[in-house]
């Protein structure tokens, strides 16, 4: 809508001072409606001018909230913006631009008591410095910008308190960082109350603000208001006879913080449950199927919103929520979880997402009930060709009239088969918990509904109202036919899909009849499931779409050839050879092709090897080899796996190895350090001569053994002639005792290792060779091999795996060269170096087999970061454990407060923390000397 | 009764037929390598009836069987035989492998990489076209009874490099697969042997299915048909079914507290 004439005045002066500006603002006030009136721009425009006079960012800042105000036009709200604005930049043009910036949101937002809040908090906040408002003033604008006006307030109220308080200029600054960070943190539907007792945290004690904040990062973020409420009460108690007890109650440092918080959590989150679901969901149904959570699928999830407590899956991962605290106990809410997962992977397991289009009315054509409702519905029994746009579930909703119904209906069907088919299998599991999908079952608001809770969940129909009940007679009719579909052992995703095509008929005529006019989709009340669980097909077609398409190439190739094959079998195929054709699993799936086949069609071609050979060229992108790497030195390098913790599967041949011979230059290093540690060296042989075996044990006087013992057959004789009965323990046994140990030293040669110790010039690695030193050292008074090497990655393709000393190696010169040349490198790739370390074993036949990793902190690389580094290196560990070789991880230079990733990483008894370096080489010989003991 | 310094011959026929459910194809392959005399070694998981087949083919061939369970201390002389004192003099007593050497029995070396390497070389001039047994004690060497029939054996999965058999052992043996029985026929084995309902039966060869397959999560073994049976004989005996498999299976299987929470969960979820 035009600018009314008259108004073109002010702006167009403007226009003369700033023309960008200008035009901003006159295209901004044009999209308002109703139009803003002259004297509404003059004022707007006469304070602008005012801004830009003092600073041009001023105006500017003044011009962007006036036109953010427009939307609350009201006289009163300009009149109080103009007032404070002009009050503060009279104050200076900084305090003025922060007061024109974000007093708008709060005038937007509306209320007096808001803005009388906002005025106190700027007012103390100023008091002790303008610096403390930027940050604070920004959180308060995003918020309200997001519309939480409750939070805002309650923030506002939060920052007059806390700014109130005799702070210095540290702690201020301090603390405007830290509250806007917190707030910001805290999640969308708790941030009022949690704010709250913020609120009375800083009431308290201002000190405590940096432990709550610790606490809510470690899990106080998952109680319930009122939990929250008993906790913090808790801890205020504490401040009066004990302020640091408070502290480390409220961080959940100490045990008894960590016991009431357990008491009081009810809130579970999937990442507690992650491992622990996958575990499970990968033994029970031997697939690769992993649970994520429902943020992951981001813009995709519409309808449901990413906090619902609901289940979906895609085909290859189920979504869960982040959190769950629908229940009041935190049991109840994990067995939601489990209970989730398991009902969601039923749809794998059983092949829900195999629904082949073809195969159905290849069905539908052998059973004339369901032809004649395909008749009756107007539905032709050919399918079209398939195409790669939607899946073959949406194809087939689409053919019926109402496909909203129709997918209700699948839903309904398909719920109750996989319910059906997890009863067969897992009796204990739907017996545990069916019943939670049961009670959230809701009162029935019609047919759908009642289908729901008898087909899907397998309640009882309810009882007739009358002998005319039409519904509980259809309810009925429909669970017999169910039942009667779903009973025999092959019982495909189809048999649903002849349900549907048997029962839309009847059920939209009845819902018509209890319809004010013909049955449209939005006459039509969508099903509701509890917990909102409904097959996302869209889901699963975008997750499989390459895959379908490549089945559906296949396909018509093979069609051509003169095999009819099902498009869901080719998908499986190359779903479990990586999208990839293999000639022999082709060859037994064209061999069952031929079954589906028209039986009375001469002539069925068999699968030949030529045939693959033809597809292969036909399609080769579906027959590609991995493409042959450029090697210049073939012979130490080797391909190793890498476990991608976000598909869940390995990468297989992902890292690249290096090996590197090490070349040290002449050094007196090695005895340099031996001659630093005299005392200690000494103490480490007395240990480990100690820990030497003796060699061969003779036992003596036993029943029966390898030789005589004439010591004891001359007491025999004696005996004898003395008339006393000797004794029958003549023998002596022969046993060889020997400790038989291997073990590898890994050590971490990542660019961190370069770092100084404080007040010295010595770099970690430093301290760590001298420990390696001592060790060694330590090892050759024994007599267990060892090897010794050092690990670094430069991305996947670049780890470097350096043999210090092999096990095969005496402990020369050579050797003792080399742990000097050890120098930084790059990166922590872990799992790379661990698995390439257990290659190393191979030859080794010692009966204990040990490796002993050294590092600083967790693995870390490029592309290998945080919780995928982390699960690469725990599976690579795990793999190393099956194979029976120890693996012990010594972590130095790390804060041993650790809130346990590390017991997580390595497992609680195979890992130790040397918080500081220093005291590497005095322990490292000791832990050994533990473990081998 | 024996007399003293012989060892019963009559004890170590079988003489009840144990069951035994073949797989496919190794007791033919046993029976021919026995009518050829050409040593036998069984490879396969541990508790998935390698002893039990031994038994079998012993008692369907109508010969005495020796078993020995090999370990770290077992020496030549434990396998040989060694003199004992009776009153005033000394006497041979036969070894178990030595016994069945004369009478041409059927001596099975149970999980032989467990034994001390020197000693597995006694049974290399036994164990190739010589078929001699050298006893150096009294300066005899033995040529082996026409019957005789040495079997071997280990667990490949379990034993790794570390305990592998030296070729020149491996290398004088017709190897025989005996691994985890099929779906159908475990069933029928634990139905059988734990005396349980077959659908039970079934259950808990689900349940070991499942736990093979957390094998990569750091389980060293999965659960074997004998722990399958122990377990179905528990339930038997009354002891509720999930309480039966954690006591046998679970427990047995692992430390571990995330695999035995993933093995309670699928314990849960089939019983």
């Amino acid at each position: 809508m035009p600018l009314d004439q008259e108004h073109r005045d002010p702006i167009e002066s403007l226009h003369l001072l700033d023309p960008d500006l200008a035009a901003t603002v006159q295209r901004q006030l044009e999209r308002f409606d109703p139009v803003v009136s002259a004297a509404v721009a003059a004022f707007l425009v006469d304070d602008i001018f005012w801004g830009l006079a003092r600073e041009m960012s001023f105006g500017q800042a003044i011009a962007a909230g006036y036109l953010q105000l427009m939307t609350r036009a009201e006289y009163g709200v300009l009149e109080n913006y103009h007032r404070l604005v002009r009050a503060a930049g009279a104050r200076g043009t900084t305090i003025g631009r922060l007061m024109a910036i974000h007093l708008a949101p709060v005038l937007v937002a509306g209320g007096r008591d808001l803005l009388q809040l906002f005025t106190a908090a700027v007012g103390v906040m100023e008091s002790k410095g303008i610096y403390t408002l930027t940050r604070p003033l920004e959180a308060l604008s995003q918020i309200l910008n997001r519309g939480e006006r409750s939070a805002a307030a309650m923030f506002l109220k939060l920052l007059s308190v806390a700014f109130g308080m005799d702070l210095s200029y540290n702690q201020c600054q301090h603390l405007a960082i830290n509250l806007s960070q917190a707030m910001l943190s805290f999640a969308k539907t708790k941030r009022v109350w949690q704010l709250e007792q913020l609120l009375r945290v800083v009431r308290t004690d201002i000190h405590l603000i940096e432990s709550f904040l610790v606490g809510m990062k470690k899990g106080l973020r998952l109680l319930t208001p009122a939990a929250l409420d008993r906790f913090i009460s808790a801890a205020l108690d504490k401040t009066i006879q004990r302020p640091k007890s408070a502290a480390s109650f409220l961080s959940l440092e100490s045990r008894q913080g960590r016991d009431t918080f357990a008491e009081l959590q009810v809130a579970v989150t999937l990442h507690e449950l992650e491992a622990q679901l996958n575990r499970y969901l990968g033994a029970r149904t031997g697939l690769q199927v992993s649970v994520r959570p429902l943020s992951a699928l981001a813009d995709r999830l519409s309808p449901i919103s990413a906090t619902a407590v609901t289940a979906c899956t895609d085909g290859r991962f189920i979504y869960l929520p982040e959190e769950i605290a629908f229940f009041g106990q935190k049991k109840a809410n994990t067995d939601l979880y489990r209970c989730l997962a398991r009902f969601e992977s039923g749809h794998h397991e059983f092949g829900t997402f195999d629904f082949d289009l073809e195969r159905l009315f290849d069905r539908c054509q052998a059973l004339t009930d369901c032809r004649c409702a395909l008749d009756g519905l107007g539905i032709p029994l050919v399918s079209d060709r398939p195409t790669t746009m939607a899946s073959d579930l949406e194809r087939f909703l689409d053919l019926f009239p109402l496909p909203v119904l129709a997918a209700d209906l699948f839903t309904v069907f398909e719920h109750g088969r996989i319910r059906r088919m997890l009863g067969r299998r897992y009796p204990g599991l739907v017996r545990s918990f069916l019943p939670i999908l049961q009670s959230e079952a809701g009162p029935s608001h019609g047919l759908m509904d009642d289908l729901y809770a008898v087909i899907a969940l397998g309640l009882p129909p309810s009882s007739a109202s009358g002998p005319g009940d039409v519904r509980h007679h259809l309810v009925k009719g429909m669970l017999a036919q169910f039942v009667g579909r779903t009973g025999a052992g092959d019982c495909r995703v189809e048999s649903s899909g002849e349900l549907v095509v048997l029962s839309y008929r009847e059920v939209a005529n009845t819902l018509t009849e209890h319809a004010s006019d013909h049955l449209t989709g939005q006459a039509y009340h969508p099903l509701q499931t509890p917990f909102d669980r409904r097959l996302r097909s869209d889901l699963v077609h975008a997750a499989s779409q390459a895959l379908d398409q490549k089945a559906l190439a296949l396909k018509e190739r093979l069609a051509e050839k003169g095999f009819r094959i099902y498009r869901s079998d080719l998908r499986k195929h190359l779903e479990a050879h990586q999208g990839l054709v293999c000639a022999d699993d082709l060859a037994a799936v064209l061999e069952n092709a031929s079954n589906i086949a028209d039986p009375g069609k001469p002539g069925t071609p068999q699968p030949s090897e030529e045939l693959s050979v033809q597809l292969a060229q036909d399609l080769p992108e579906l027959f590609d080899k991995l493409p042959p790497d450029d090697e210049t030195e073939a012979q130490t390098v080797t391909w190793h796996p890498e476990w991608d913790c976000n598909l869940s599967d390995y990468l297989t041949e992902h890292t690249r190895v290096r090996d590197h011979a090490v070349t040290g230059c002449e050094s007196q290093f090695y005895s340099r350090v031996l001659q630093r540690h005299r005392g200690l060296v000494k103490r480490i042989r007395t240990a480990f001569e100690l820990l030497k075996p003796e060699g061969l044990k003779l036992y003596r006087q036993w029943i029966e053994g390898d030789a005589f013992d004439y010591r004891a057959l001359l007491d025999f004789v004696l005996d004898k002639k003395a008339g006393i009965t000797p004794s029958e323990r003549l023998y002596i046994k022969r046993l060889k005792v020997n400790r038989d140990v291997a073990v590898l030293l890994l050590v971490d040669l990542s660019r961190s290792t370069a770092y100084p110790l404080a007040g010295s010039t010595a770099r970690v690695l430093d301290v760590a060779k001298e420990a390696i030193v001592l060790f060694s050292e330590a090892l050759e008074v024994v007599g267990d091999i060892y090897a010794i090497a050092g690990f670094s990655g430069n991305g996947r393709l670049g780890v470097d795996y350096f043999h210090i000393k092999d096990f095969t190696e005496p402990m020369n010169r050579v050797v003792r060269n080399r742990i000097d040349a050890m120098v930084p490198q790059r990166n922590t790739r872990m799992g790379a170096a661990i698995r390439h370390a257990a290659a190393q074993f191979a030859a080794v036949t010692s009966r204990v087999r040990l490796l002993i990793t050294i590092g600083d902190g967790f693995p870390n690389d490029l592309g290998y970061k945080k919780r995928y580094a982390v699960e690469d290196t725990r599976r690579a560990i795990s793999e190393l454990r099956s194979r029976h070789i120890h693996v012990h991880a010594i972590t130095i230079n790390i804060d041993t407060a650790d809130d346990g990733r590390l017991d997580d990483l390595y497992g609680e008894i195979h890992h130790n923390v040397i918080a500081n370096v220093v005291d590497l080489p005095e322990k490292l010989w000791r832990i050994y000397g533990m473990l081998t003991r | 009764m024996a007399q003293p310094g012989q060892i019963d011959t009559a004890e170590n026929i079988i003489r009840e037929k144990p069951y035994y459910l073949p797989a496919g194809g190794e007791v033919e392959l046993f029976a021919a390598a026995l009518d050829a005399r050409l040593p036998v070694m069984l490879k396969g998981p541990t508790g998935c009836g390698k002893t039990r087949f031994v038994e079998y083919m012993a008692f369907r061939f109508k010969r005495p069987l020796y078993t020995v369970a090999c370990h770290e201390d077992l020496f030549a002389s434990d396998l040989i035989g060694r003199y004992l004192l009776k009153n005033d003099e000394t006497v041979w007593m036969d070894g178990p492998l030595t016994r069945a050497v004369r009478i041409g029995a059927i001596c099975y070396l149970d999980e032989i990489v467990e034994a001390r390497k020197d000693t597995t070389v006694v049974i290399h001039p036994l164990s190739d076209d010589r078929r001699l047994l050298s006893i150096d004690k009294k300066g005899e060497t033995l040529k082996a009874h026409p019957d005789f029939l040495l079997v071997i054996s280990f667990n490949p999965g379990y034993q790794s490099v570390l305990k592998d058999l030296k070729q020149s052992t491996r290398q004088r043996f017709v190897s025989i697969d005996i691994d985890y029985p099929s779906t159908q026929k475990e069933s029928d084995i634990v139905s059988h042997e734990g005396r349980v309902a077959p659908e039970t039966a079934r259950q808990l060869v689900a349940l070991a299915h499942k736990i093979r397959r957390i094998r990569e999560q750091g389980l060293t073994e999965g659960a074997s048909t004998r722990l399958l049976i122990y377990a179905a004989q528990l339930i038997r005996r009354g002891v509720p079914a999930r309480e039966a498999c954690r006591a046998a299976i679970c427990r047995s299987l692992t430390d571990d507290r995330h695999l035995q929470e993933t093995m309670n969960d699928l314990i849960d979820d089939l019983f």
